[in-house]
């Protein structure tokens, strides 16, 4: 008799979403799916708003990463002005973007995914959070807790406040960095690249004692895409689509993001609120890619930055051609949190970044414009249409975690081949079903624009539709 | 006001244990659901480690738990809750809770027996 096994809600995570898993007759893994449960609807909200409330408006789309929304909307609305924003606003949004993407990262794996790794997958999953990281390895946690203090109080010191600042404008940015704030940031960098760099030694020295999860965390081929600069460089607030295989061989490059629906389509499935982006010449479900710093590590030809490319090249070595197992997302992201600390100095350091010239003024010059840049979870893409009037007509958002769904369930239902061997759902197969979305850091309030949280909840479900089992956590 | 930092925050994240770490005294301000609207209620606020872990969602006592297990220390901590009459949109106060903001900077300052609180430190409350 097939049967269904349900986990809602998933934790750890942000967002809210169930996973079924389908056992076929003899009690084996025949499906498994990734369902996302909540719905907020921002593309419909936001209609008849003025163009330029659009990066706040967005912004509330997530308590996490809204810079990243309100840079992608803030560039949509260059492109409706149709202005070239000054070099100075165009740099301070970038020093705010790889703030935003390294707290983000810290936040991801100090906080949500390394109990799994201090822990292990198997402990006592009343001591497996952060709780237990902080008594086994207090230096880890305290060197998350700076990472993510880092990258907030500079977004605080550029934009003000924290969460939601409405510092990145249509144009550029509205107030010019300070020469106070210039040497607070900098001051900041010695010891959060320390703190990186211990963190990346220590990660290394254990991620090979979870080959059971790289093994089988999604990993699998797929294409990636990311945003690269003319040189192949790693670009995180702006550039060109670049698309790799699994070998590692460019499929597409220097793509114009602003033409994705030329070669971006998007499924739905009815079991979930989360489209289901693909790369169009390769078709549906073919064309599944995966973003986010797995992706990026991928694509790029080197980061750009000398520590980080050292790294890079130390990353890329543990597999021929792409990287492919979902679990190095973590190991990603700490390389990430590198380049960013280290191209934050390269930003301070250029001649013009105390420049009070700093935003451009017009008036909507087209009717139609998108901003694609890199949110910490992927590539975000905003696109808006606005009358005479300069109110929204029509939104389209692509997020990040959008972009994974694809990928997201097939994991689970590779994590749930490998693990389930019964019709009980097991604490060890619940985390490691759990782990393997965790590894894509997916916010779920960004991808359907929704509000709430991220608990699980799995059930286990026979062919002839009985209900087996189900555990509810969160 | 000299030795008094005002942090105003949409909820409690984990990164404020580094700052909770430097202080003596930790007053957290905050609307509560339930209760009469503007009722003002002060409680002391011990750690707890128990709660789940959530990136949505910290509570004070969580937030000094992080702060002992991190760093060996926890300051003085206190809970100053308002009753809210509505929790609907909007973007003031409702008047039922307005009216007993005197009674709340009152309470917030006889926790502050240095230090004496202004009017124009409201403002900084979330």
């Amino acid at each position: 008799m097939a049967k269904t096994i349900t986990i809602d809600p998933v934790t750890r995570i942000e967002g809210h979403s169930k996973i079924t898993i389908q056992l076929d007759d003899r009690g084996q893994v025949a499906d498994a799916r990734f369902h996302v449960t909540q719905f907020r609807g921002f593309e419909k909200i936001t209609e008849g708003r003025p163009f330029y409330e659009m990066p706040s408006l967005t912004a509330r789309i997530c308590g996490i990463c809204p810079v990243s929304h309100l840079i992608a909307s803030a560039k949509t609305g260059d492109d409706l002005l149709a202005v070239q924003i000054p070099e100075t606003a165009g740099n301070l949004r970038r020093i705010m973007n790889l703030a935003q993407i390294a707290q983000s990262h810290a936040l991801s794996f100090f906080y949500l995914s390394s109990p799994d790794f201090v822990m292990g997958f198997d402990s006592d999953p009343a001591a497996r959070n952060i709780f237990g990281v902080m008594q086994k390895y207090p230096d880890l946690a305290e060197d998350g807790i700076a990472l993510r203090k880092f990258g907030q109080e500079i977004i605080e010191l550029l934009g003000g406040k924290r969460i939601h600042p409405a510092w990145v404008v249509p144009g550029g940015v509205s107030a010019p960095l300070s020469e106070e704030h210039h040497q607070e940031i900098t001051q900041m960098l010695p010891d959060a690249l320390e703190r990186i760099q211990r963190t990346l030694r220590w990660f290394k020295g254990v991620y090979e004692t979870f080959d059971d999860e790289t093994r089988t965390f999604a990993n699998f081929p797929s294409l990636f895409m990311g945003l690269v600069d003319e040189e192949g460089e790693l670009a995180l607030y702006d550039g060109r689509l670049r698309i790799v295989d699994a070998v590692g061989n460019i499929v597409a490059d220097q793509l114009d993001p602003s033409r994705y629906m030329d070669f971006l389509g998007e499924a739905v499935e009815p079991d979930s609120y989360l489209k289901s982006p693909y790369y169009k010449p390769h078709g549906y479900p073919a064309g599944i890619y995966r973003v986010g710093p797995l992706a990026r590590m991928n694509i790029i030809s080197r980061c750009g930055t000398p520590l980080a490319d050292q790294e890079w090249a130390e990353f890329c070595s543990i597999h021929r051609g792409a990287v492919l197992s979902s679990f190095q997302y973590h190991y990603a992201r700490l390389v990430e949190i590198l380049y960013c600390i280290e191209r934050i100095q390269q930003l301070l350091d250029t001649p013009t970044i105390l420049s009070k010239h700093v935003r451009a003024h017009a008036s909507p010059n087209r009717f139609e414009g998108i901003g694609t840049s890199e949110a910490p979870r992927g590539t975000l893409m905003h696109h808006y249409k606005i009358d005479e009037n300069g109110l929204i007509r029509w939104v389209n958002l692509i997020i990040a975690t959008g972009h994974n769904n694809m990928a997201m369930n097939q994991g689970v239902k590779q994590v749930a081949q490998h693990f389930i061997r019964s019709t009980n759902i097991e604490e060890s197969m619940l985390n490691r079903v759990e782990g393997v979305i965790r590894c894509f850091d997916p916010c779920l309030s960004c991808s359907t624009h929704a509000v709430g949280q991220m608990p699980l909840h799995v059930q286990l479900i026979g062919p002839d539709g009985e209900l087996l089992d189900e555990k509810v956590r969160g | 006001m000299a030795g008094v930092k005002i942090v105003t925050c949409h909820q409690l994240l984990p990164e404020m244990a580094a700052d909770l770490n430097q202080v003596e005294t930790v007053i957290f301000v905050d609307a509560a659901a339930g209760g009469a609207a503007g009722e003002t209620a002060v409680s002391l606020v011990k750690e707890d480690n128990t709660e789940l872990v959530s990136t949505h969602h910290l509570s004070p006592a969580a937030l000094l738990a992080y702060t002992e297990l991190l760093y060996g220390q926890l300051p003085t901590a206190y809970l100053v809750t308002v009753g809210g009459a509505s929790f609907d949109l909007g973007e003031s106060l409702s008047p039922e809770v307005a009216a007993q903001l005197p009674t709340v900077l009152q309470a917030v300052k006889k926790l502050l027996p240095d230090h004496s609180l202004t009017s124009s430190g409201i403002g900084g409350f979330a």
